[in-house]
């Protein structure tokens, strides 16, 4: 039992839940990958869902993955053929970091194969949380809808641009064009998982990645994402909150200047290593999962946005475009955000909550208001 | 197949996986239209409807994003990957090939071009040798 309470009896709602996320078929092969730090009660939990779909389930265990993704990684044979040879991976993670993403891009691209990206840090007791119950169809339907706003109007070929502008009460006013067809919905553009495609179980982000111009300030309320925040309060965990002093990134020209206490101070030397365009804004994107918990998952959590500068990991964006070695990541807690002037975030709250279709839809699973009631952070 | 204009090697492949029965499954996979842009020469695409595919050169007409899709790289990476010497994945991450979009959004049409590619090459995955 590892020292707590649970049994997979307790876990079980989540795990069948993420049946429902990749949609595991009768004889399919599933690949669970595992690390050192999730409890073996949460592996054991997702090879029963599997079986009770039918599907043909194996554990894969190896090092945590924020330490094994970085430059050139390459995993074990092993670990490559578990991965070509599925229908399905789900990926239980201790931290929120791509694990050897070229292994990834290949199965999912060449190998025919689809996958579920599942954050836990290592507590089994993520899993008996409201945020792993949320149904599929709801946060695709929300995804898909505020993805729909963000890309109003793209065509392609198309050069056409988008303003997003986030304000709140802290200080941030930050105003961005972006190019449409860089905007990101992890995994939950249609109704069903594809092959080649991943999803984020029970919280997708709606984000953008490339931007033709950003200016203003963005003032965080916490950090998330790189190995070296494990080294401030909270210790061990990769989420950053509270900051002991705020801290301010400041645009001009897309370009980042970083202002603030210690946190600043480890930002500006990740920024330093990344080379000469690791300081441009190459993300903003909001999480959709009213339930999910700060402590672990802020980017998944509703109406918290988060930013990131230099680049997207694994992928040059464009021909003409810069690339950078950093993706370093802040989080805002609460804003207003509007897309060329529509709210799609007023006080901290999605507009898309609200929508008469995403509530008949969630009135399948129950009471809207109680679905769409954000957590307390 | 040793033809080294992309749009004749993505005929050919087109052509060849059309033949099977399981490429003819995967060209019917979609509607999407993609443009191939190469950076040092003339750009072509690719229309699927209802299973039907074609060819052309030139440029696509601009389409909904939802329907359409574009593909920039030069000359040489395209024909590397159409003759199966590289795969579509190593060639995005190696930054030699560049969707025209978010790394999350056209995923499932990056698979189906790939597969479309391998197909047409003859080349076996695992899960079909095993």
């Amino acid at each position: 039992m590892e020292g707590n309470p649970y049994r997979i009896v307790d876990l079980l709602p989540a795990a069948r839940n993420m049946m429902d996320y990749c949609q595991v078929a009768r004889d399919e092969h599933v690949a669970i990958f595992a690390d050192t730090l999730i409890p073996t009660l949460v592996t054991q939990a997702v090879l029963a869902a599997v079986e009770e779909r039918g599907g043909n389930p194996v554990i894969l265990i190896s090092k945590p993955g924020g330490l094994s993704w970085r430059e050139g990684a390459e995993p074990p044979q092993a670990y490559k053929l578990a991965m070509y040879s599925s229908d399905v991976v789900i990926q239980l993670k201790s931290v929120e970091a791509q694990i050897f993403p070229r292994v990834q891009e290949t199965a999912m691209l060449e190998h025919d194969v689809r996958m579920l990206r599942v954050p836990l840090g290592n507590s089994v007791e993520a899993l008996t949380q409201e945020w792993a119950l949320m149904p599929f169809e709801v946060m695709q339907m929300v995804t898909r809808k505020i993805y729909d706003q963000w890309t109003s109007g793209a065509t392609s070929p198309g050069e056409a641009t988008k303003t997003i502008r986030v304000e709140h009460s802290n200080g941030t006013e930050l105003t961005a064009t972006y190019d449409p067809r860089y905007v990101i919905h992890t995994g939950f553009l249609l109704p069903k998982l594809m092959p080649g495609q991943w999803n984020q179980f029970c919280g997708a982000t709606v984000g953008i990645e490339l931007f033709k111009d950003a200016q203003g300030i963005v003032v965080f309320d916490g950090l998330h994402g790189e190995e070296d925040y494990k080294m401030l309060p909270p210790i061990g965990s990769d989420v950053v909150h509270p900051l002991s002093e705020p801290v301010r990134w400041i645009f001009e020209d897309r370009r980042c200047r970083i202002e603030g206490g210690h946190e600043a101070e480890l930002i500006r030397r990740l920024i330093a290593g990344g080379g000469e365009y690791a300081d441009i804004l190459c993300e903003i994107a909001l999480g959709v999962n009213p339930k999910a918990p700060l402590s672990t998952m802020p980017t998944r959590r509703s109406g918290v946005t988060h930013y990131a500068v230099g680049s997207t990991s694994g992928r040059t964006p464009t021909p003409e475009e810069e690339s950078a070695q950093v993706h370093t990541h802040g989080h805002l807690l609460s804003c207003n955000l509007y897309v060329d002037g529509d709210p799609c975030i007023l006080d901290g709250r999605l507009v898309v909550f609200d929508d008469a279709e995403v509530r008949e839809v969630a009135a399948k699973y129950g009471d809207p208001d109680k679905i769409f009631e954000e957590a307390p952070f | 197949m040793i033809k080294e204009n992309p749009i004749d090697n993505f005929e050919v492949l087109v052509e060849k996986c059309a033949a099977s029965e399981a490429g003819a499954r995967v060209l019917g996979m979609y509607d999407h239209t993609i443009q191939f842009s190469l950076l040092d020469g003339d750009p072509f695409f690719f229309t699927a409807i209802g299973g039907k595919v074609e060819v052309s050169a030139g440029e696509m007409p601009s389409t909904n994003l939802d329907n359409g899709y574009e593909i920039k790289g030069s000359t040489g990476n395209f024909v590397e990957w159409f003759q199966g010497q590289s795969r579509m994945s190593d060639l995005i991450e190696n930054g030699q090939l560049f969707p025209v979009a978010s790394h999350t959004t056209k995923r499932h049409i990056d698979y189906w071009v790939a597969q479309i590619v391998r197909i047409g090459n003859g080349i076996k995955i695992p899960k079909e040798v095993y």
